[in-house]
C-alpha cells in the first residue's frame, strides 16, 4: 500500500532557477520510498539511481568534498542549459531570463548544486501523478512525475 | 564549438542540442535520433572522451551555453544577477569604498583580510534593499552586513569575528568599514546576526549621540524617510557613521543605520588583545 509521502532529490540550483523563472511551478520525478535499501522484502527494488536517498548521498558527497567531476552534477548542468533553450523557445522566459539562467548555471558552485529533498504530501497531487513507462524506469519500483504544476506550498524541502 | 554544428543557425542547433542532450540524460523518455542529430552526438561524445574529465552531457551543455550566453553577453548577465539578488556572493566583484575604507575607517584591517572574510562569511544580514533607483547612472545601493570567525593568526593570535558593513551595487561589493570583535564582549550562543556583534563593541566603545529628536543611542538600524540633511554631530574624538540609502534629491532617501564610535576607546580595546595599528 502507498505511503502518504512522495520524496524527490533536487539541486539547490533547480528550485531556485523553477521558484524565479517558472513562477514557482516544480518539475520533479519522485519515488514513493525514500530509502529502497529500507524496503519491506519483496518490494520490486529500487536501483541507486532512482533512489532519492541515494542521489542525494551521492550530491551530498559532490557538495562536501566541492567534486567539480561529478557526473550527476554534469547531467544537470546539461539538463538546466536545455530547459532554459526551450522554455525561451516557447515564449515562456525572455533571451534575458535564459542568459541568466545559462550563467547560473555554467557557474554555479558546489554551495548552488547541494542536494535538497522535496517530501511532497501524496493525497493532493494524487490526480496529477504520472506514471513514469517501465521502459524509462531505472528499475521495477514505481516513479512518478508531477510535469511543472507542483506548487511550493504543495511540498517541504529539507537538507539532511 | 562543435563543428558539426557550425553551418546550421542558431536556433536549429540549439534544437539539435537539446535533444541530443534528451538522449543521453538518464531521466528523459527514449529519444529517436535523426541523422544529423546522432552526428552532433558522436561528436560530442569524441570530444568527451578526448578529455580525462568531460562528459558527453557537459560537452553539450556547453554547447548549448556558447550558443545563448555567448562572451559579450556574459558582463551584462552577471551584473542583472548581482541587481536581482541572485548572484552567488563569489561572482561580485570587491571594492573598497572611498568614503570609508579609504578615510582610516578599516581600524588596521588590512585589505586582504576583508576580502578573505568576504568570501566566506558566517553571518551575512541585508540591512537595507537599496532605495528604487531613479537615475541610470547612479547605482541602487544595497547595504549588507557581514561577520566572519577568523583566526587571528598574525594580529594577535585571537580568534575573534571581523565584521565588515559593505554595500551592494551592480555587482560590486563595497567594502564600507571593518571592525573585530573579540569573544570577551559577546558570548557565542547570543550571535544571530552581525549586529549583535556590532551592538556588543558599541556597548564598550560607542557613545550615545542625538541625530534627530526621537534618536540617542549608541547604535541605531532604522529605517528612517530622510527628508533632509540633518548636520552630523561633531564629538571631539568620536567617529559618526551614519549611512543611507537613495538620493536626497529623489524619492525614496533613507538613513539605515548610525553609531557614534569612541576611536581612542576602540583602539585601547584593540591593544588588549595585542593588536596595534
Amino acid at each position: 500500500m502507498p505511503g502518504p509521502l512522495l520524496y524527490s532529490t533536487n539541486v539547490w540550483l533547480k528550485l531556485h532557477i523553477q521558484q524565479t523563472y517558472q513562477g514557482d511551478k516544480h518539475h520533479v520525478w519522485c519515488s514513493e520510498l525514500f530509502d529502497g535499501t529500507k524496503a519491506p522484502g519483496y518490494s520490486a527494488p529500487v536501483p541507486p539511481s532512482s533512489d532519492p536517498c541515494a542521489i542525494y548521498r551521492q550530491l551530498h558527497g559532490t557538495f562536501v568534498n566541492s567534486d567539480r567531476h561529478c557526473p550527476k552534477i554534469k547531467e544537470q548542468k546539461a539538463s538546466f542549459c536545455k530547459l532554459a533553450t526551450r522554455w525561451e523557445k516557447a515564449g515562456e522566459i525572455t533571451a534575458k531570463d535564459k542568459a541568466d539562467i545559462l550563467f547560473m548555471t555554467k557557474h554555479a558552485s558546489a554551495k548552488e548544486l547541494r542536494p535538497l529533498v522535496y517530501v511532497i504530501p501524496r493525497a493532493p497531487v494524487e490526480s496529477r501523478l504520472k506514471i513514469v513507462p517501465i521502459k524509462d524506469r531505472a528499475g521495477l519500483a514505481m516513479e512518478y512525475r508531477l510535469e511543472g504544476d507542483l506548487l511550493r506550498t504543495e511540498f517541504d524541502v529539507i537538507e539532511l | 564549438m562543435l563543428q558539426s554544428l557550425a553551418a546550421l543557425d542558431p536556433a536549429r542547433a540549439e534544437a539539435i542540442l537539446c535533444r541530443t542532450i534528451d538522449a543521453v540524460l538518464p531521466r528523459t523518455e527514449i529519444v529517436e535520433l535523426d541523422e544529423v542529430e546522432q552526428k552532433v552526438l558522436d561528436e560530442a561524445r569524441s570530444v568527451a572522451a578526448a578529455h580525462p574529465h568531460k562528459s558527453v552531457e557537459e560537452v553539450l551543455g556547453d554547447a548549448l551555453t556558447d550558443f545563448g550566453l555567448p562572451p559579450s553577453e556574459e558582463e551584462a548577465a552577471r551584473i542583472r544577477l548581482g541587481k536581482s539578488g541572485q548572484l552567488p556572493w563569489e561572482l561580485f566583484d570587491v571594492e573598497f569604498s572611498k568614503v570609508g575604507w579609504k578615510n582610516l575607517m578599516c581600524y588596521g584591517v588590512t585589505s586582504g583580510e576583508a576580502r578573505e572574510a568576504l568570501r566566506k562569511p558566517d553571518l551575512v544580514e541585508h540591512l537595507h534593499s537599496g532605495a528604487p533607483q531613479t537615475d541610470e547612472r547612479l547605482p541602487s545601493v544595497a547595504l549588507t552586513f557581514t561577520a566572519t570567525r577568523v583566526s587571528g593568526a598574525g594580529v594577535g593570535g585571537r580568534a575573534h569575528w571581523l565584521l565588515l558593513l559593505i554595500g551592494r551595487y551592480d555587482a560590486t561589493l563595497s567594502i564600507r568599514l571593518a571592525f573585530r570583535v573579540f569573544d570577551d564582549l559577546v558570548r557565542a550562543n547570543r550571535i544571530e546576526r552581525p549586529r549583535d556583534l556590532m551592538r556588543a563593541l558599541l556597548m564598550r566603545c560607542g557613545r550615545e549621540f542625538t541625530l534627530t529628536a526621537d534618536s540617542g543611542k549608541h547604535l541605531l538600524f532604522w529605517d528612517e524617510r530622510m527628508e533632509h540633511e540633518a548636520p552630523v554631530p561633531n564629538i571631539a574624538g568620536m567617529v559618526v557613521v551614519i549611512l543611507s540609502v537613495g538620493n536626497l534629491k529623489t524619492a525614496g532617501s533613507r538613513r539605515v543605520v548610525a553609531f557614534c564610535l569612541n576611536e581612542r576607546s576602540y583602539k585601547q580595546y584593540m591593544e588588549l588583545h595585542g593588536i596595534r595599528y
